[in-house]
């Protein structure tokens, strides 16, 4: 039995291309066998709020950047549509909110607008120099230190848990894996292991879940074990597809690594899995 | 012996002629093996000349990535874009929808009507309601 997709992005994303699709991704977790999706679109800002601690850190504003607000009525119209179309498929509403610790105020004022049923926490830019620069780009700038780099996005992302408490679920923790200098392969787990477990220590203490995501190269069962021995207790599965056919994808060998790491499914089908 | 005959080349040369020639040869190769040698070790770790050149102080721009996504133009450049275009995607054939509750409201909860707002609560997958104080989910 396959968990739930809780990180699926759709035409409501601004980083998704013309094959995106919220209906077609719904009539792929049916096919394949997901009992439940979420549709967590991207909530980026690129203008702040006085009140956003962004302002407070003299924050100024991006590189520049594609990012566009959601089209919450279409999408909320959407949702609705899926729900009614794909009955046997337990369909959620989502964001995935972008640095959310430097823009609570703005995040509040959009899920007041428009409420949600899950809320992702992720870290994909860090500060540099008064501007949000997306990490994919930070870690091959000329002369960087990958590793202080990393290191860095670590610190921050328990920032990011000890001043927000917008999010359900931590998305893809090491999001820079994917951009790795010389090939994603070349990335080391156990060199950021006091990090890592920083940040599992500061997720477990505020009772969130962690999310192992497919889209980024699949974590080992030690770095999961690192997540349980820090306390962790809730593993949520997301592909982070942005495009139908990926909804879903390698969750049979994730949910092998989660289950030798010692959790196991939740209550019922829809759960996060549990230790 | 017959003296008018011209003297014919018997296939064969002196030593000495073959020495000279030899020595002459091997002189040559080894001037331009030096010239060679002394060319690269002038700039076997220049850069190409054609090359731009960049200077220390010269301010990079940059640009954010297209997509949070793993594939990003400058990150991996699509290889199947050519492909992407053409391909057509069959019509997803669904049944006619009917009529959606549109009660007043102003936001998704009020839009989605009573029946959907209770099937999102009744998600089981949610967290136990924190307590005061330590609240895991904005309630606004």
């Amino acid at each position: 039995m396959l968990p739930p997709d809780n990180h699926v992005h759709s035409e409501f994303s601004w980083d998704t291309g013309p094959r995106a699709s919220l209906l077609r991704a719904c009539a792929h977790a049916v096919e394949v066998g997901l009992p439940a999706l979420a549709f967590t679109e991207h909530l980026d800002f690129t203008v702040w709020d006085a009140a956003d601690r962004a302002t407070a850190q003299g924050l100024k504003d991006r590189h520049p950047a594609n990012q566009l607000p959601i089209d919450v009525d279409l999408y909320a119209e959407t949702i609705w549509e899926a729900r009614e179309r794909f009955p046997q498929l337990r369909v959620w509403s989502g964001v995935e909110a972008g640095e959310p610790h430097l823009f609570g105020a703005s995040v509040a004022a959009h899920l007041q607008a428009a409420p949600v049923d899950r809320v992702l926490g992720s870290l994909h830019s860090l500060p540099v120099d008064g501007r949000l620069m997306g990490v994919n780009r930070l870690l091959h700038a000329p002369g960087i230190d990958v590793v202080g780099t990393m290191r860095r996005y670590l610190t921050e992302m328990v920032a990011m848990i000890e001043h927000s408490d917008a999010f359900q679920v931590l998305a893809h923790c090491d999001f820079p894996r994917r951009y790795w200098p010389g090939g994603r392969d070349r990335y080391v787990e156990a060199v950021f292991e006091e990090q890592y477990r920083e940040v599992f220590r500061a997720l477990a203490g505020s009772g969130r879940a962690l999310e192992v995501n497919t889209t980024s190269p699949l974590w080992s069962v030690e770095l999961l074990r690192w997540y349980r021995e820090e306390g962790g207790d809730a593993v949520s599965f997301g592909s982070d597809g942005h495009q139908p056919h990926l909804v879903g994808q390698l969750f049979e060998l994730a949910v092998d690594v989660v289950e030798q790491a010692g959790f196991r499914p939740g209550r019922d089908r829809f759960d996060f899995w549990r230790r | 012996m017959d003296v008018t005959a011209q003297p014919l080349f018997d296939g064969t040369f002196s030593i000495d002629a073959v020495a000279s020639t030899a020595h002459a040869v091997v002189a040559q190769l080894h001037d331009e093996a030096m010239a060679t040698i002394a060319a690269l070790a002038d700039t076997w770790d220049q850069p190409v000349e054609d090359a731009p050149a960049v200077e220390v102080e010269e301010p990079v721009t940059y640009r954010e990535p297209d997509t949070w996504s793993v594939a990003d133009e400058e990150d991996e450049p699509p290889a199947e874009e050519e492909e992407d275009e053409v391909r057509v995607l069959p019509v997803l054939e669904l049944p006619p929808l009917r009529l959606r509750p549109r009660p007043a409201g102003t936001n998704v909860t009020a839009r989605l009507g009573a029946a959907e707002t209770a099937a999102a609560d009744a998600a089981t997958d949610e967290f136990a309601v924190p307590g005061e104080g330590r609240r895991q989910f904005v309630a606004i």
